[in-house]
């Protein structure tokens, strides 16, 4: 079974995620922290992670930082709005070589699963 | 043009690289060659172009035109498939498909 993380510290998406994965037969961790969510990642393999931008403590640049450098073959989605503001940080992680995918926050739960399934594959 | 397209990619990465390289190769050995644009949005540098268009994750491609409108998400690896599914008519790909003796 696939398994997936997502770091988040909205209760309400938590169980959303946690939702559907069970909907598609995933295995889903999530974490309500950057602290957390690192703890996970540690001690486990994930084949895609789902990264709030906006976290308290360690925020998403600083886990993402982390994971594309320890784990830089797992697919990380990073959760946010499409707004300027907050992607110069972002750019900057691109320009040190750590790579990402985006999904737009607010989201729908169809689009969770249209991503889960493409990255993962229509079994998952 | 008949068709107009739109990549969103999120920054120049190597898997962006591949899946901008594949939509060029596919659509340079179809029958619509000379018959395209494609326009390509760094989502990182230009995040509001993809708000705009309502363009939820990466990668994505767009048929801008002829209407309606469609998008693909996600899995790029199979470019024909992606073609089709944005209603692409097959003869229009058919050159692809000769060349590689399909």
């Amino acid at each position: 079974m696939k398994r997936i993380l997502a770091i988040e510290d909205d209760p309400g998406l938590r169980g959303l995620y946690e939702a559907i994965a069970e909907k598609i037969k995933c295995s889903i961790d999530t974490a309500a922290t950057g602290e957390a969510g690192l703890a996970l990642i540690e001690g486990n393999r994930y084949d895609m992670i789902f990264l709030d931008l906006r976290l308290p403590g360690y925020d998403g640049v600083e886990i993402l930082q982390i994971i594309g450098r320890k784990f830089p073959e797992t697919p990380v989605y990073v959760v946010t709005g499409f707004y300027e503001e907050y992607f110069e940080r972002l750019r900057e992680l691109n320009r040190q070589g750590i790579f990402f995918e985006l999904l737009r926050k607010p989201f729908r739960n169809a689009e969770i699963v249209e991503i889960i399934q493409s990255v993962l594959g229509e079994s998952s | 043009m008949d068709y107009q397209f739109t990549l969103y990619i999120a920054g120049r990465t190597p898997n962006a690289k591949a899946a901008v390289a594949a939509v060029r190769d596919l659509l340079e050995k179809s029958g619509l060659h000379n018959r395209h644009v494609l326009n390509v949005v760094d989502v990182v540098r230009n995040p509001e172009e993809a708000e705009a268009n309502c363009v939820f994750a990466t990668p994505t491609i767009a048929k801008i035109a002829p209407e309606p409108c469609r998008k693909v998400v996600g899995d790029l690896r199979d470019m024909r498939m992606v073609f089709l599914k944005l209603g692409v008519k097959r003869e229009d790909l058919e050159s692809s498909f000769r060349q590689d003796g399909l």
